[in-house]
C-alpha cells in the first residue's frame, strides 16, 4: 500500500505544506500527535477556541465513529469517512464541534497523528442535540396525553401514534391500519376536502368527523392537523383527535334541556324579558311579542324598550329605583302596541348585575288590560249603584221639594204681573229645577232599568214620533234633516229608544252651540258594515243603523276614548252630567248592537248605533222612504 | 165650585197645591197622611182627590181602595215622586187600582189643573 496513492494519508512534508497553505485561512486547521492531543492550531482555530496558544492542551475527546477508524485509517480504507464531526475539550471543560476533513500523518510507514481541515459546528451540534431531546420530550409527552396524537405520511400510513390512540380506536400495534379508513365513508368527501384545502395552504380550524373503531362502532371526533413540510414539500401529516362523545352528549342535553325551557317559556301566557340598563331587549319570549303586537322577534328586537312605555320617559323614571339585586314589581304600567293601542301590564322581576359589570332586568309582564277595564267597570258600576240607591232614597223627598219651588214659583210669576226683571229672575229658577228634575231622572232611569220588557218596534215610526216630541227642543238657527227609511223591526223596550234618540239629539245641539247642521238618518245595514263579526248568532246578518251627525265643535283625540265613560263630561259644571252617552253606550250593547264615533275637531261628530234587525223588508218589495219616495229593494 | 182634597205628608206640596188651586177659584182641604184623608172621607166625598202615594201610616194605595167604594165617586188623581223603586211603577200600579189621572212630582200647576178638568 503506497501513501502517495492515496489521498487519505499524507507525509510530514506534506503536513508542513498543509501547516502553511492553511495558517492564516478563515477555515480551522489542526493537528493531533498520535496520542490525539493537539499539536498545532492555526489563527483561526485559536479563535475558535478563545483560549491562549499556551493554553492549547486540547485533546481529541471525542469524534463520530469508532476511534479506531482514527488510528488505522490505512489499515481499514474502506470504513474510512472523509468527513467527520470530532469534539475537542478544553481544560475548562467546554466542549466544542469541529466537522472536518481530515488525513493520517504518517511517519516511517508509522501512524504519527491527524490533520484536520473545518469548521466550527458546535451551533449546528447543539441544535441537533436539543431538536433530539425535544423529540423525544415531544413523544413521552404524547404518549401522556388521554387523547389521539399522530403523524402520518401522505398515503395514511402512521408514522407516530401514541398509546391512547390504541385504547381509544380498540386496535393494537400490530394491525396494520390507515389513518384515512377510519373515518366512516359518509365523512370522506368532505375529510378530502379538507385535506386539499390544508395542502393549499388554508389554516383550517378543528374540523368534526365520524370515526370508526376496529369493533364497528362510532364515535364523534374532532381533528386538529397541520402538514408537515420537509425541504419544502410537504411529506404527511400530524395533528391529534380529540373524542367528542362527551361533549357531544352534553352538548344534545344542552340543546334538550335549552328547547324544554325555550318552549316552556313560549308557551307560558305571561311575558317574559331581559332587557339592558341602557334599553335593549336581549330576550323576549313569544307572549311578550305578542303582547305587543309584533310579528316576529326581528322585529321587537329593533326597537329599543323605551319605544313600548306609553309615556315618553316612564321607564327611567321607573328605573331610578331598582339597585342590582333587588325585586321589583310595578303592579301597573301603561305599554304601547305596535298599533299603537294601550295595554296595562304588570311588570315583576329582579336587577342582575353580571361579573363584567353590566345591568340587566329580569322580569315577566302580565297584560292586566281586560281585568283592568272590569275592575274599573265594576267600580263605576258600584258607583252608579251607590248613587242610584242613594238617588232613589232621596228622589222622593227631592221631587217634593222641586214640585214645592215649581208651584210656588209659578205663583210667583202670575204675581209678578209686568215686573219684567222679577219674571225673568222666576224663570230662571224655574229652569234650574227643571235641570235639577232631569239629573234626577237620568240617575234614577239608570239604576231602574226594566228589563224585563221588550217589544218589536218599527224603527222609522219610532224614530219619527220621538222627532216630534224633541224637534221643538232644536234651536230654530239648527238646519235640521231626518232622513228616515222603512228598514225594519228591532227588538227593544221603547223608553230605551227613546233616550238614545233623545241623548244624542242632545248632545249634538249642545256642541253646536245654537246653530249649525243637524240629521238623523235611519237605513239598513248588512253585518260587514258594522265591524261586528259575522256568523254569530248574537250578531244577526242585518242591522240597521241610526246615524247621528252635526257639524258642532267635534271631539279631542284625547277625549274619545273616553266619552262613553260614565260621569265624563267636557261641558261646565252643573251643565252636564255625564250620563248621557255612558246610558247610550250601555244601552246599544244590552241590545247586542255596536256604536261608532268618527270626529274632527272643529268640523263635527258621527254617532252611528248599529241595532240588530229582527225582521227585515225582503227585497223586491217597495217601500217608501220620509220624503215619499218610492224605493226598490 | 169644585172640592178637592189634597193628600200629602209634604207640608212645601200640600199647601203649594192647596194655594194654588185656591187662587184658581177651587174649595182645597188637605190631609197630611192616608189615615187623616180616610177618616175626612167619612164625612165628606169631595169632587177631586189628589193623593200622594208613598206616606207614614195609610199610604196613598189605602186611600185610593177607600175613595172606590165612595158615592157618588171622586175623580182619583195620583201623584208621584218616586222612591226605592221609580214613581212611575208606583204610579202604574196607582192605575191599576183605578186612579183616573197620574202625575209624576215635579209637575206644573197648568198639568194639574188639567187633569182636575180632563174628562
Amino acid at each position: 500500500m503506497q501513501f502517495q496513492n492515496d489521498s487519505y494519508r499524507i507525509s510530514r512534508s506534506e503536513r508542513d505544506f498543509l501547516r502553511m497553505l492553511f495558517q492564516r485561512s478563515p477555515v480551522i486547521y489542526c493537528e493531533f500527535n498520535r496520542f490525539l492531543r493537539l499539536s498545532y492550531i492555526n489563527q483561526e482555530g485559536l479563535s475558535f477556541s478563545g483560549c491562549r496558544p499556551e493554553e492549547h492542551i486540547y485533546r481529541l475527546a471525542d469524534f463520530i465513529g469508532p476511534e479506531k477508524s482514527l488510528r488505522t485509517p490505512w489499515e481499514e480504507d474502506h470504513s474510512r469517512k472523509s468527513f467527520i464531526e470530532v469534539r475537542i475539550q478544553s481544560a475548562n471543560g467546554n466542549s466544542l464541534y469541529l466537522n472536518c476533513l481530515w488525513w493520517a500523518i504518517e511517519h516511517e510507514g508509522k501512524f504519527d497523528g491527524i490533520a484536520c481541515l473545518g469548521f466550527d459546528s458546535t451551533r449546528h451540534h447543539q441544535m441537533m442535540e436539543e431538536l433530539q431531546k425535544s423529540n423525544s420530550q415531544f413523544k413521552e409527552f404524547a404518549q401522556l396525553l388521554p387523547e389521539t396524537v399522530f403523524e402520518i405520511d401522505m398515503e395514511g400510513n402512521f408514522l407516530f401514534l401514541n398509546e391512547s390512540s390504541y385504547k381509544i380506536f380498540g386496535y393494537t400495534k400490530d394491525d396494520k391500519i390507515n389513518a384515512f379508513d377510519l373515518i366512516v365513508p359518509e365523512d370522506q368527501p368532505r375529510l378530502k376536502e379538507n385535506i386539499k384545502k390544508l395542502l393549499s395552504g388554508e389554516a383550517i380550524k378543528g374540523n368534526s368527523y365520524v370515526a370508526r373503531r376496529k369493533d364497528g362502532s362510532t364515535i364523534p371526533v374532532l381533528i386538529y392537523s397541520d402538514v408537515k413540510y420537509q425541504d419544502g414539500k410537504p411529506e404527511g401529516f400530524r395533528g391529534f383527535v380529540v373524542d367528542i362523545s362527551a361533549i357531544k352528549q352534553a352538548e344534545e342535553a344542552l340543546l334538550e334541556s335549552e328547547e324544554k325551557y325555550r318552549s316552556l317559556t313560549n308557551r307560558l301566557p305571561v311575558g317574559i324579558y331581559r332587557t339592558s340598563r341602557e334599553g335593549k331587549l336581549l330576550f323576549a319570549n313569544r307572549a311578550f311579542i305578542n303582547m305587543l303586537g309584533y310579528d316576529s322577534p326581528e322585529e321587537i328586537f329593533a326597537h329599543p324598550v323605551q319605544d313600548f312605555y306609553s309615556e315618553p320617559g316612564e321607564r327611567e323614571k321607573l328605573l331610578q329605583y331598582h339597585e342590582p339585586g333587588r325585586e321589583y314589581y310595578q303592579p301597573e304600567i301603561h305599554l304601547k302596541r305596535k298599533d299603537g293601542t294601550q295595554i296595562i301590564v304588570k311588570d315583576r322581576g329582579k336587577v342582575y348585575k353580571s361579573p363584567d359589570g353590566q345591568i340587566y332586568y329580569d322580569g315577566i309582564i302580565e297584560d292586566i288590560t281586560e281585568p283592568h277595564q272590569l275592575e274599573e267597570r265594576l267600580k263605576q258600576a258600584e258607583k252608579l249603584q251607590a248613587i242610584g240607591t242613594l238617588a232613589g232614597g232621596i228622589a222622593h223627598d227631592f221631587n217634593n221639594l222641586i214640585l214645592g219651588m215649581q208651584l210656588y214659583t209659578e205663583m210667583a210669576l202670575k204675581e209678578a204681573g209686568n215686573n219684567n226683571k222679577l219674571r225673568k229672575n222666576l224663570e230662571k229658577i224655574l229652569l234650574a229645577q227643571e235641570r235639577g228634575k232631569q239629573l234626577l231622572q237620568q240617575i234614577v232611569s239608570f239604576t231602574n232599568y226594566p228589563d224585563d220588557h221588550r217589544e218589536d218596534i218599527n224603527l222609522k215610526e219610532m224614530v219619527s214620533n220621538i222627532l216630534d216630541l224633541i224637534k221643538d227642543t232644536i234651536p230654530e238657527a239648527i238646519d235640521f234633516n231626518a232622513e228616515l227609511d222603512d228598514c225594519g223591526f228591532v227588538n227593544v223596550n221603547p223608553v230605551h229608544l227613546h233616550q238614545i234618540i233623545q241623548n244624542l239629539i242632545t248632545n249634538a245641539i249642545h256642541a253646536m252651540e245654537g246653530k249649525g247642521r243637524l240629521s238623523i238618518v235611519v237605513r239598513c245595514a248588512y253585518a260587514d258594515e258594522t265591524q261586528v263579526k259575522s256568523g254569530n248568532e248574537n250578531h244577526p246578518e242585518r242591522y240597521a243603523i241610526i246615524h247621528v251627525e252635526d257639524s258642532g265643535c267635534g271631539i279631542s283625540e284625547k277625549n274619545i276614548n273616553r266619552i262613553f265613560e260614565p260621569f265624563f263630561t267636557t261641558k261646565d259644571v252643573g251643565l252636564g252630567t255625564g250620563l248621557g252617552l255612558y246610558i247610550v253606550h250601555n244601552l246599544v250593547k244590552k241590545y247586542n248592537g255596536e256604536i261608532q264615533v268618527k270626529s274632527h275637531p272643529g268640523e263635527g261628530t258621527i254617532m252611528k248605533i248599529f241595532l240588530p234587525l229582527v225582521t227585515w223588508y225582503r227585497p223586491g218589495i217597495i217601500h217608501c222612504t220620509q220624503s215619499g219616495e218610492e224605493i226598490q229593494w | 165650585m169644585k172640592q178637592i182634597l189634597v193628600v200629602d205628608d209634604e207640608k212645601l206640596v200640600r199647601e203649594g197645591i192647596q194655594e194654588a188651586l185656591a187662587d184658581e177659584g177651587y174649595a182645597v182641604y188637605t190631609a197630611s197622611n192616608g189615615n187623616e184623608a180616610i177618616k175626612a172621607l167619612q164625612v165628606f166625598v169631595p169632587d177631586v182627590i189628589i193623593t200622594d202615594i208613598i206616606m207614614p201610616e195609610a199610604d196613598g194605595i189605602e186611600v185610593l181602595l177607600h175613595a172606590k167604594k165612595l158615592q157618588p165617586k171622586p175623580r182619583i188623581i195620583a201623584i208621584s215622586g218616586g222612591g226605592r223603586i221609580s214613581a212611575n211603577d208606583h204610579l202604574a200600579t196607582a192605575r191599576k187600582l183605578g186612579a183616573d189621572v197620574i202625575l209624576t212630582k215635579p209637575f206644573s200647576i197648568e198639568t194639574l189643573l188639567e187633569a182636575i178638568e180632563k174628562q
